[in-house]
This record gives C-alpha cells, sequence and structure tokens, in this order.
C-alpha cells in the first residue's frame, strides 16, 4: 500500500513543480521543498491535492511543512492518516 | 420585498403609474412565464438568477419579447454572462443599478448594454474614490446604525467598502472589501474568479471564497455546481481542469487551491452569492 501512496504521491508533486521531472527524481530522503524550489503556493497546492486524492486532512500547522522536507516521512504520515480514518 | 433594490422598483414603477406583477416564487421558469402572460417589461434581477435562467433554458421555451429592460445590481456581473445574456436577449436593454440601504438607489447609467462600466450619482448624491473605494455623501441617508458605531465620517461621506476602477465619468466595480481574499498579501476578487470558472462548460455556477491557511494566510477556494458534462467526476480532476482552463487567463494565486463539488445552491433566497462559508 506504501508503494501506491508513493506513486500517487510523486505524481502529484509533478503536477505542482514548475521544473520537468520524473518518478525517479523523487526518492525517499528528497526535501521536497529544497530539491524542487517551492514556493508557497505550490506548497498549498501540493498539501490540498494530497487532501483530495487521499481523501485525508492535514493538521494547519507547521508540521505538515515539515512532512515536506522528506518525501518518505509525508509519505507514511499519508498512510497513517489513511489507516487511521480507516479504523475510524 | 426585503432589499431596499425591490422597494426601490415597487415604489418608482408604483410613482410612474405602472403595474407591478409579484411572483408566487422565484423560480425561473415562473418568473418566464409571468413575463409571457403580462406582457412585463422591466425585469430587476440579480446576476445570480439571470445565470439560472440563462442556464435554465427557460427564456427559450416563453415569449419574452415584451421585455425592454433587465436592471441587474446586488452583487458583481460577470463579464462573460453579461455577454450571454446579450446574445441570447438582444431586444433587451441591460442596465446596472447601484444602491445600498444606507443610503438609497442612485441614479445610475450604464455605458451600453453589454458594458459593466456605469456612471453612478445623480441629483442629491456626490461621489467620489479615495485608494480606489467609492464613497458617497447625500441628504437622504439613514441617520445611522442602531447601537452601532457610526458608519459616516465628519463630513457625511459613507465608505461603500466597494473597491471600482475609474474610466473618466464611469467606474466598474470590482467587488466589496470584506470580499476580498488576501492570499500572501495579493489580492483576489472572487467575481473575477468566479467569472473564469464559469466558462467552463461543465459548471453550472461557482462560488469563491478564502479559507484561513497556516502557510499563505488565505486560501482561494471555489465551491462549485456541476452539469451532466462532469456527472461522477472527482474533485482533483475537477481541479485540473480548472487549473488547465485558468492557466494564462488569471494570475497563479488566483487560481482556486481547493474545490468543493456541492449539490447545494450557491446563493439566499435573494440570489446572492453566499461567500462567508
Amino acid at each position: 500500500m506504501i508503494l501506491e501512496v508513493k506513486e500517487k504521491l510523486k505524481e502529484i508533486v509533478m503536477k505542482n513543480v514548475d521544473m520537468k521531472i520524473s518518478f525517479k527524481d523523487i526518492s525517499d530522503e528528497t526535501n521536497l521543498i529544497k530539491e524542487f524550489i517551492l514556493d508557497s503556493l505550490q506548497i498549498v497546492n501540493i498539501i490540498a491535492d494530497i487532501e483530495l486524492v487521499f481523501e485525508v486532512a492535514f493538521p494547519q500547522d507547521r508540521k505538515t511543512l515539515e512532512l515536506l522536507t522528506k518525501f518518505d516521512e509525508l509519505s507514511n504520515f499519508i498512510q497513517k492518516m489513511i489507516m487511521k480514518d480507516k479504523v475510524n | 420585498m426585503n432589499h431596499i433594490g425591490g422597494i426601490n422598483t415597487l415604489f418608482y414603477t408604483l410613482s410612474n403609474g405602472g403595474t407591478v406583477v409579484i411572483a408566487d416564487n422565484r423560480r425561473a421558469e415562473e418568473i418566464c412565464k409571468i413575463i409571457e402572460k403580462h406582457k412585463v417589461e422591466l425585469l430587476p434581477a440579480s446576476p445570480t438568477f439571470l445565470n439560472l435562467l440563462f442556464l435554465s433554458g427557460y427564456y427559450k421555451d416563453y415569449d419574452l419579447s415584451s421585455l425592454k429592460i433587465i436592471s441587474y445590481g446586488t452583487e458583481t456581473m460577470p463579464e462573460n454572462l453579461l455577454k450571454k445574456l446579450n446574445e441570447e436577449l438582444p431586444f433587451v436593454s441591460f442596465k446596472q443599478t447601484y444602491g445600498l440601504s444606507e443610503l438609497g438607489i442612485l441614479q445610475s447609467k450604464s455605458r451600453s448594454s453589454d458594458s459593466l462600466w456605469v456612471k453612478v450619482g445623480g441629483e442629491g448624491y456626490e461621489t467620489k474614490i479615495v485608494n480606489g473605494k467609492l464613497f458617497i455623501k447625500t441628504n437622504t441617508a439613514m441617520l445611522g446604525y442602531l447601537n452601532a458605531p457610526d458608519p459616516f465620517d465628519e463630513e457625511g461621506w459613507f465608505n461603500t467598502e466597494d473597491r471600482v476602477e475609474i474610466d473618466g465619468e464611469y467606474i466598474k466595480i470590482l467587488g466589496r472589501d470584506s470580499d476580498i481574499i488576501n492570499v500572501g498579501g495579493q489580492k483576489v476578487y472572487p467575481s473575477e474568479v468566479e467569472n473564469i470558472l464559469c466558462q467552463i462548460s461543465g459548471i453550472k455556477n461557482a462560488v469563491v471564497y478564502g479559507e484561513a491557511n497556516a502557510v499563505l494566510g488565505n486560501i482561494v477556494t471555489a465551491k462549485v455546481n456541476l452539469t451532466d458534462d462532469f456527472l461522477n467526476i472527482k474533485a482533483y480532476e475537477l481541479k485540473q481542469k480548472i487549473k488547465e482552463f485558468c492557466n494564462n487567463k488569471i494570475e497563479l494565486f488566483k487560481i482556486p487551491v481547493k474545490i468543493v463539488i456541492s449539490d447545494e445552491d450557491l446563493y439566499n433566497e435573494r440570489f446572492k452569492k453566499i461567500r462567508n462559508q
């Protein structure tokens, strides 16, 4: 399941960055903000797209921003939220 | 008849020897039926109602040839809708009205039937534009609000909070200050974005408003009613279509970040868009 999350997440990132990138440009260690020089608008669009695609809600705080500094952590966080929603 | 615009129409028509036809309900079909039956010449309406009239297509099923004027006001008219209405009802003259419950209805003159530029003022009314905002002074203004601060300045000017553009004697109303969305310090007029969204064939109606956001202060959110063209579309897919359509038409920060698909009406009982979600 985590692989599926990562694939979808990569698609979202690719649609929101200015530069042309492929799946292999994003690894578990990628700092999305730094690597793809994300501006504020791109960041909120990525978060909003994640919420739409995975049907989850991000907390409105700085922690959400920190998640974008490591692709792997962001993927795990999304997966946890999906699992939590399923349990509830 | 719970709006200054309705009261103005009632008094104006009766004092000029006209007949007022009051509808049982405000559905587009009912209004068209009444126009045909009573040979109505003037239809005062909000842009939201006119959009519903246009989308419903009922205006094609009834004889509306008696109509001479459609006056519109209470909210910003989308340029694209005005253009379509002029094409579909070429025998009608579209006139923009302007007024506030606090001040009354000002005389107004649209530059042309398909223009959003309007001259407002006339006898008894003074107007001025300060920092892009319209101020009005008149002896017929209300005394003040009950149990609330006096909204008039020392010289009696009332700040309408309406942002306007100026071209000689004409103004174009961009939107009310309270509706403006501040996205990271950049201003977004909801009506501008709504106007673009309603040009997308699968979108029947749209209302745009700001939503608090930790990164940008506010983000642009659009709530939309869809037509069958977008039946079963997912919100993410719709957002991609919106992004694609808006690209190069408006600045990136104006493109809605959040999309809410809704079956609910996006307007109140007076056919005015509900932006305070």
